[in-house]
């Protein structure tokens, strides 16, 4: 392993354990020399690149938009659901049948948005705006029997498909795990927010620095 | 599984790495870019290192495999935007910086803009070799594969350089000494 892995290696390293023939041999050294002049005239930044890590806050502002559209797609699921459940219900609460429909409006709605909104959109504001929580307040107003409730039903003769209850339960339990992997990426985000606007900040007065000395050379050498 | 100290690892390496990832991009910027995503899949798939080599090589491998996926990426969006629009800007069609308008131009002068053209296994071979200075059985293990096909690779990728700058020197053509040359000659 060499010593100092950034610093250019002994070109006879070149020739250790392979014969080149002479012109290729002349063309290997001609690629060392190119390499290296090209990593003189641009080194490194790594001082400043440890810190700021652009290309991780853009995956995660990415992954925070892929899974508020998975959460609002899995939410017009879920209320798609309670609205198959209201639909059905034999003399069943009509509030509860309305707040069901609107709920699954409302959850087709954000489905149909998840899809506009770039993933450099404000995402709080998305998240919040489209996950909706409502769905399990009318637990209560199920169907007991879904069998007696299909039969009774107006829309019988092409039914949507029916969700067990348990089924909409575990929907509803996945989309709070959902909810909660955003919230805690919006706050990792804003964290590294923070942090890139602060090394930002240290790069604009290291730019500072550079022109103010670039000046004092200059006058210097007048 | 071997534990690696991902910040000591990143400071060590970081300067090798993004030295290669220069020669292949041709552009500083992809270069961060590309050494940066390099260790953040370090320190992601850390606990998978087997330690069966040393850590840059291990690196260099990830880097590799990078490069090779936005290689890839690159060409089906250049696709894409072929069939879009039929009309297109000639460019060299296989240089992965050929899209950036900010190129590196020592890059497209030097040898490196030539080894870009070259089959994958030659081009990772050619660079791990001259850039990085590897020994043959470090750049074996960087590419997983056998010594003997390092070796030929690599006789191979010089070979075909070789026909390569033989066909430049008697394509001969008009280089700017100053980017407004051309300009110039257009008024």
């Amino acid at each position: 392993m060499p010593s100092d892995p950034s610093q250019p290696h002994a070109t006879e390293r070149l020739q250790d354990d392979f014969d080149l023939p002479d012109n290729l041999a002349a063309l290997s050294e001609q690629l060392a020399a190119d390499a290296a002049r090209l990593a003189e005239r641009y080194p490194a930044l790594h001082g400043l690149h440890a810190k700021l890590p652009a290309a991780q806050t853009q995956t995660l502002r990415q992954r925070v938009w892929r899974w508020s559209a998975r959460a609002a797609s899995l939410a017009a699921i879920v209320a798609g659901a309670w609205w198959t459940a209201g639909q059905f219900e034999v003399g069943g609460d009509r509030q509860a049948q309305s707040s069901a429909r609107s709920t699954a409006s409302q959850g087709v709605h954000d489905a149909s948005q998840a899809t506009l909104p770039s993933p450099r959109a404000d995402q709080r504001q998305f998240v919040s705006a489209d996950v909706p929580t409502s769905g399990r307040s009318s637990s209560r107003d199920r169907p007991a029997n879904h069998s007696q409730a299909v039969s009774a039903g107006p829309e019988d003769l092409n039914p949507p498909p029916l969700r067990r209850g348990s089924e909409v339960e575990l929907l509803n339990a996945q989309l709070q795990a959902y909810q909660s992997v955003i919230e805690a990426m919006q706050e990792e985000l804003a964290r590294r927010e923070a942090q890139q606007a602060k090394t930002e900040e240290q790069l604009e007065l290291l730019r500072r620095q550079v022109a103010d000395l670039e000046q004092r050379i200059e006058r210097q050498e007048r | 599984m071997v534990p690696i100290d991902v910040q000591l690892a990143a400071d060590e390496h970081f300067e090798r790495i993004h030295r290669a990832a220069l020669v292949l991009t041709g552009n500083p910027w992809d270069a961060d870019d590309l050494a940066q995503e390099t260790f953040l899949v370090m320190a992601r798939e850390a606990h998978r290192f087997a330690g069966r080599s040393q850590v840059y090589t291990w690196l260099y491998g990830i880097m590799l495999n990078l490069e090779r996926r936005r290689r890839r990426r690159a060409g089906m969006s250049r696709a894409k935007l072929r069939v879009l629009w039929d009309h297109t800007v000639h460019r060299s069609e296989d240089s992965p910086a050929a899209e950036a308008a900010i190129e590196v131009d020592e890059w497209k002068h030097s040898l490196w803009s030539l080894v870009a053209t070259l089959p994958d296994g030659q081009r990772q071979a050619l660079v791990l070799r001259f850039s990085e200075q590897l020994s043959y059985e470090e750049v074996a293990q960087a590419l997983e594969c056998p010594l003997g096909t390092v070796k030929s690779r690599i006789f191979h990728g010089l070979a075909a350089l070789r026909e390569m700058t033989t066909l430049r020197k008697g394509d001969v053509r008009h280089v700017p000494d100053h980017p407004y040359e051309d300009l110039n000659h257009a008024i």
